[in-house]
């Protein structure tokens, strides 16, 4: 199971008790590998756990960055009026920098924040990106923003 | 370069942000608070809001602003009039030679945005807008751009919500339609959050990078927590993405979210993104958690002021400070006003003058027409 997988799973089951109320906004720092080209799959994934955890569709997406500029940033708008903001950056290892994880999940009645270093503390954790057909089509959406400077809406593809 | 004493004339008093800065004004030795005046033709609960504030810092009513920006021992105004008429009082303000300190936002209207700024210009006046770029977290913030530990910057990303009011009244379900341009600012009850938060965050970014300007926002509005900001059919939660004429990308949120969603005045995140690494700063750290057997209730809803955002009326209700953190000063802070006098004093210009106010302004109206429109809007905004 992939890192991001693990991410939504864990917190799913807690979503149903509603500790924060509904969930309406999501912030995600997510820095979890020094391959650029991961950083739209990452991003294109997080939007898809946010979806899940909003009880939500596929959203539109608006993307800022790029891979060559090391970093992507994402406002992502569900169909129920849910947000997320999402950057996913690139680890710098020169600069000694970690993988890290920072969400702060915003409620109508409440906050949660999730701080993480994955893999820090001898856990053993994949950091690549799934590639779920949600994540698959949030990631077209978010690589075609890139491209259009424009916000586009996820669509899941079927194949013909 | 002046001199003090300077007198200091107060325009538009009580339930405004002058209970704080008439108060900063008051305390620095530097300054002499000469009276508070307003327009003649404002309603009845405005009169009586004014003369009070008068009442409470011990200084005279002056009942005619004409007459009172007239006198010669007045060198500067600090405006706080409802947004409706702030840019109107502010340029006539400006047309009396005197300098401005301003509440955020200054204009809601570009085309008078620029007019006042150029009057400004012209008088050889200095004008300050209030913002957080004097607080710590944004002095410790600058000091880390400005050494060039990060590289060069590519993005800012700026979280800052306030955790005040009683939440769950807002319908939720369904996106919020925005209005382009927006109907009203000002309600006893509510604040557009965009408008009186984002502001914060805009110009901290432009002075972060030294005065880029904006060139393109995609933004979003939601209501999602307040009912009385459903009933005004205004925004309690936005997010902007934004992009500068130096390159760099920013993107933020502005809210008010709840007295329980936080365990201390609300998330005030900035994460910024280098070409050598990236930094998050919390501004609430360093700081010390506290569990403790006290307890902590928010104050009793005003039904005058039920979000709670004047100083009088959390004192009228004894409101408490959350007891959860400990956050011990990392540098001497200093107030906005003391900044302002610091510019005049020195004879230099403001951090955030007038025209990063109309930059701030220009992008919050820009971003109502992109959560309406649901499109990237361009800057500059047509006049």
């Amino acid at each position: 199971m992939s890192y991001l997988e693990w991410l939504e799973n864990s917190l799913t089951d807690k979503l149903e008790e509603q500790p924060v109320g509904e969930p309406v906004a999501l912030r995600a720092y997510l820095e979890l590998s020094e391959d650029h080209g991961h950083l739209v799959p990452t991003a294109g994934a997080m939007a898809a756990v946010a979806g899940a955890w909003f009880g939500a569709g596929l959203p539109k997406v608006y993307a800022l960055g790029g891979a060559g500029q090391g970093y992507v940033s994402v406002t992502a708008t569900y169909p129920g009026g849910q947000t997320a903001l999402i950057v996913a950056e690139s680890l710098s290892a020169a600069a000694g920098e970690r993988p890290s994880v920072r969400l702060l999940l915003i409620g109508n009645r409440g906050t949660m924040e999730f701080a993480d270093a994955p893999g820090a503390d001898f856990r053993t954790v994949d950091r690549t990106p799934p590639a779920g057909a949600g994540s698959a089509a949030l990631s077209r959406a978010i690589a075609d923003s890139l491209r259009s400077g424009a916000p586009v809406e996820g669509r899941v593809h079927n194949g013909g | 370069m002046a001199s003090p004493p300077f007198g200091v004339l107060l325009v538009t008093g009580g339930m405004t942000h002058q209970e704080n800065y008439g108060a900063g004004f008051l305390a620095d030795p530097r300054a002499t608070v000469v009276g508070l005046t307003d327009e003649s033709d404002v309603d009845e609960r405005r009169d009586r809001l004014n003369r009070e504030l008068a009442d409470q810092f011990g200084i005279p009513f002056l009942p005619d602003i004409r007459e009172a920006l007239a006198r010669s021992d007045v060198h500067l105004v600090s405006v706080c009039s409802e947004f409706e008429r702030r840019t109107r009082v502010s340029q006539l303000c400006a047309e009396a030679g005197k300098h401005l300190y301003v509440d955020k936002p200054m204009v809601t209207n570009m085309a008078e945005a620029d007019k006042l700024v150029a009057t400004a210009r012209r008088r050889g006046l200095r004008g300050q807008m209030f913002t957080q770029v004097g607080a710590p977290y944004a002095r410790r913030l600058k000091g880390i751009v400005d050494s060039g530990a990060l590289g060069e910057i590519k993005s800012i990303q700026c979280d800052l919500m306030f955790a005040k009011g009683f939440t769950g009244g807002a319908p939720l379900g369904a996106p919020r339609r925005e209005h382009d341009p927006p109907r009203r600012f000002t309600f006893p009850d509510a604040k557009r959050e965009i408008w009186t938060t984002a502001v914060y965050s805009l110009t901290l970014i432009r002075w972060l990078l030294g005065g880029p300007r904006f060139r393109s926002v995609y933004a979003t509005s939601a209501n999602y927590f307040f009912e009385e900001h459903y009933k005004r059919d205004v925004e309690d939660f936005g997010t902007l993405a934004l992009t500068l004429d130096n390159g760099v990308t920013a993107s933020l949120i502005a809210g008010r979210i709840g007295w329980h969603s936080h365990r201390s005045s609300g998330p005030n995140f900035t994460r910024i993104i280098g070409s050598n690494r990236s930094f998050l700063l919390d501004a609430h750290s360093p700081r010390f958690e506290i569990s403790s057997d006290r307890k902590w209730a928010p104050p009793a809803k005003d039904p005058i002021d039920p979000m709670g955002f004047w100083s009088s009326t959390m004192e009228r209700g004894n409101a408490q400070p959350k007891p959860f953190w400990h956050e011990p000063p990392t540098a001497p802070g200093r107030s906005d006003q003391a900044l302002f006098l610091d510019c005049l004093e020195q004879d230099k210009e403001p951090e955030v003058t007038l025209d990063d106010a109309a930059q701030a302004s220009e992008a919050m109206l820009a971003a109502y027409r992109s959560a309406a429109t649901g499109q990237v809007v361009p800057l500059p905004l047509p006049r």
